[in-house]
This record gives C-alpha cells, sequence and structure tokens, in this order.
C-alpha cells in the first residue's frame, strides 16, 4: 500500500510538473485565430490600409483635425466581429485607434480635454477579444498609450500597470522574432 | 525507495511534458498569423504613389464591399463617413502635392532616428513579409505610422526576402521598447523612492538595451 501510494503520488506529480513546464517553457505567445469569413478579412483590410494611406495625407498637407477625424469614423464605424473576421480584425482596429490617439495627444501637449473619452476609448478596445489577445505590435502600442493617457491624468499607478502590460507583450514578441532571425 | 519515487516522477515529467509540447504545438498549427498578410494590396503602392481622390475612390468601393459583405449594417461606417463633397475639396485641395509627398510620407513611416542616443539604428529593410498563406492585404505586423512617436512600422516596397523584414520588425520594436523605457523611467523618477517604479525602469532598460543590440545585430551581419 505504502509502495503503491509512493509510486501513484510520483506519477501525478510528475505529469503535473511536465505538463505545465512543457506548456510554459514552449513560449506563451500564441498566433492569432483564424478568420472563418476571409473575405470579410479582406474587404477590411483594404478599406483600413486605404483609409490610412489617406490620412498619411492629411497628416502630410497639416490637416490633422482631418485626420483625426477620418481615424474616428474608421474606428467608431462598422467592424466585423472577431468570430467572423479573426483576431487579426481586431489588431486592425487597435492600429486605427492607437494612430488616432496618438495624433490627439501629439496635437495637445498636456492633458487633452478628451482625456477620459480618450481613456474610455481605449480601455474598451483593450478590452476586445476578452482582453485576451495573442501578443501583437497594435496591441501593445495601445495599452502603452493608455499608459500615457493615466499619466496625463495623474494616475501614475495605473499608467505603470499599462506600460508593464505594453512591455510584457513587446518582450514576448521580441523574444519571437529574435527566435525567428536565427 | 525515495530514490526510485523522483525517478518515477522525472520519467513521467519527461513523457507528460513531451505529449503536452506536441499537443500545443498541433494546436497551433491552425491559428493565423499577422505575418500571412502580404503588406500591401490592392490599396496599396504597387501602383505608384495614389492621389487622395484615388484614395478616395478607393475607399468608396471597399465601402461597398463591406456592405455588401453584410458587415456593418448595425450600424453603417458608410453613410457616416465624410460626405463626398467634402471628400472632393479635399481631393482637390491635396492632388496637387500628392505625388512627390505620398513618396515622403512613405518615408515617415520609418522609425525616426534622432531622438534617443541609445535608439537602435534601422536600416531601410523592405517590409514584405514573404506569404505562405493567401495573399491578404492587411496590417503589417507592426502599428502604423505616427508623426511624433517613432512609428514602428516596416518599410513600404515590396519583394523584401523575410529575413530582412524580421529585422526591420525587430528594429521597430526596438524603437518602440526604448520609447516605453524613456517613459517609464521619467515616471520613476518621479516617484524615486517606491521599488516598483524602480524595479519596472530597470526591466524596461534591459529590454531595450537587448532589442537594441538583436536590431545592430541584423542591421550589420557582419558585426554578428
Amino acid at each position: 500500500m505504502n509502495h503503491f501510494t509512493r509510486w501513484s503520488s510520483g506519477c501525478i506529480c510528475g505529469l503535473v510538473v511536465g505538463v505545465v513546464l512543457a506548456w510554459t517553457m514552449t513560449g506563451k505567445a500564441r498566433d492569432a485565430r483564424p478568420p472563418q469569413d476571409r473575405d470579410a478579412l479582406v474587404a477590411l483590410a483594404q478599406l483600413v490600409e486605404t483609409e490610412h494611406r489617406r490620412v498619411d495625407l492629411l497628416v502630410k498637407a497639416g490637416d490633422r483635425a482631418g485626420a483625426i477625424r477620418a481615424l474616428e469614423q474608421i474606428a467608431d464605424g462598422a467592424w466585423p466581429s472577431e468570430e467572423r473576421a479573426g483576431e487579426a480584425a481586431v489588431w486592425m482596429r487597435h492600429d486605427v485607434v492607437g494612430r488616432l490617439v496618438r495624433l490627439e495627444l501629439d496635437d495637445t501637449p498636456a492633458v487633452p480635454p478628451h482625456l477620459e473619452a480618450l481613456l474610455g476609448r481605449i480601455t474598451r478596445r483593450l478590452n476586445d477579444g476578452g482582453g485576451d489577445l495573442p501578443p501583437n505590435a497594435f496591441t501593445a502600442r495601445l495599452a502603452g498609450l493608455q499608459g500615457e493617457l493615466l499619466e496625463r491624468a495623474g494616475r501614475d499607478q495605473a499608467a505603470l500597470a499599462s506600460y508593464e502590460v505594453a512591455l510584457d507583450m513587446n518582450r514576448l514578441l521580441l523574444d519571437a522574432l529574435i527566435k525567428e532571425d536565427l | 525507495m525515495i530514490r526510485k519515487h523522483h525517478r518515477i516522477m522525472w520519467a513521467v515529467v519527461f513523457v507528460s511534458g513531451s505529449l503536452a509540447s506536441c499537443a500545443k504545438d498541433s494546436m497551433s498549427e491552425r491559428t493565423f498569423a499577422a505575418s500571412d498578410f502580404s503588406q500591401r494590396g490592392a490599396a496599396g503602392v504597387e501602383e505608384g504613389h495614389p492621389s487622395v481622390a484615388s484614395l478616395q475612390n478607393r475607399l468608396a468601393a471597399y465601402e461597398a464591399q463591406m456592405s455588401a459583405l453584410g458587415i456593418g449594417e448595425d450600424s453603417p461606417v458608410v453613410a457616416t463617413r465624410e460626405d463626398v463633397a467634402s471628400r472632393e475639396v479635399k481631393a482637390a485641395e491635396l492632388d496637387s502635392f500628392s505625388d512627390e509627398d505620398t513618396a515622403s510620407v512613405a518615408e515617415s513611416t520609418q522609425p525616426s532616428r534622432e531622438s534617443r542616443s541609445r535608439r537602435p539604428r534601422v536600416k531601410q529593410h523592405s517590409a514584405a513579409p514573404s506569404v505562405a498563406a493567401p495573399s491578404v492585404p492587411g496590417p503589417s505586423s507592426m502599428p502604423s505610422a505616427d508623426t511624433e512617436e517613432a512609428a514602428p512600422s516596416v518599410a513600404e516596397d515590396e519583394g523584401g526576402d523575410e529575413e530582412s523584414t524580421t529585422c526591420t520588425n525587430i528594429c521597430a520594436l526596438a524603437d518602440a521598447v526604448c520609447g516605453l523605457e524613456a517613459r517609464i523611467c521619467s515616471l520613476a523618477n518621479k516617484h524615486s523612492e517606491e521599488a516598483d517604479y524602480r524595479a519596472l525602469c530597470v526591466r524596461a532598460g534591459q529590454d531595450c538595451e537587448r532589442a537594441a543590440v538583436a536590431c545592430d545585430a541584423c542591421s550589420d551581419p557582419q558585426g554578428r
């Protein structure tokens, strides 16, 4: 009985430790889930890409307000669901919102008048995908921008937490890229 | 007896670890990475530098395509966009400079090089990920350009190899990480008494250093 207890406890401990080690040591990063409807993703990607190019031109022409308006319209506009167009669709929205917030912040040196609205927008988007998206540069930038906004709002502890999220995500991305480069 | 117990445990660790790794790998086979996207598609640069008017025409076409696919039937973006008239005015204003200026816009999507001494060197690599999956015009693996932030973005020209794309992305990421480090450490300076601020600043510094070294190494393969 004693022998059996030892043997089985050894097996159970080994099983648990083995699974945990293998799962954590093979990297936390996962790729995005694929879209169910590829056409929807393609249409969205074309639209977003073209809008970015238009925003490039508006910024270049000095029409920052127009650029912000264009980004707001696309960010708040129709977007295919994550289930339909995959996580890449969420990343694209994070890219749009990240660029929008960056432009807004660059426009205002101190505390933007609609800081809370911007924070709300970012927080809403960071909760896309249940807040459990695989590491990606778009979401990492959004987390960093959230930190910047919180810092401007004087909420330093919360800002630090957001910066840490961005840093963690960037670290995983860097690990993956370095591995890829070897 | 104890030694035997340990042997059993480590044998099971090995077996279950291998099985878990295999399971994880097979799960990730059906995933979809940003690098599966090609860098530029129908809206892109392959036709040269599009004017604002042509971009707006394309936008309208893509919006129609989205509508046809039933995207946004509940909250139509298409109808609430800038109205056609204001688009035409802007197009007229902007078309005059579009050709040469889109070229400089393309340059502005590269990370700027001037601000920080530890900012990694960034070569002008070509950006397009080599695509295993069918080509979808979509996001690069780095965010779109901003004007003041060092915009982590991949380069504009197509046809580059996978290695240079990876290097471009490493350097863009290094830029982002070093930018974060600057913010975190400036915040930490305001809270110099608090250990968690200092710790994150140190960690960010290490990450920045590591990313910068990786960027330098891939930008200058001779130095590897």
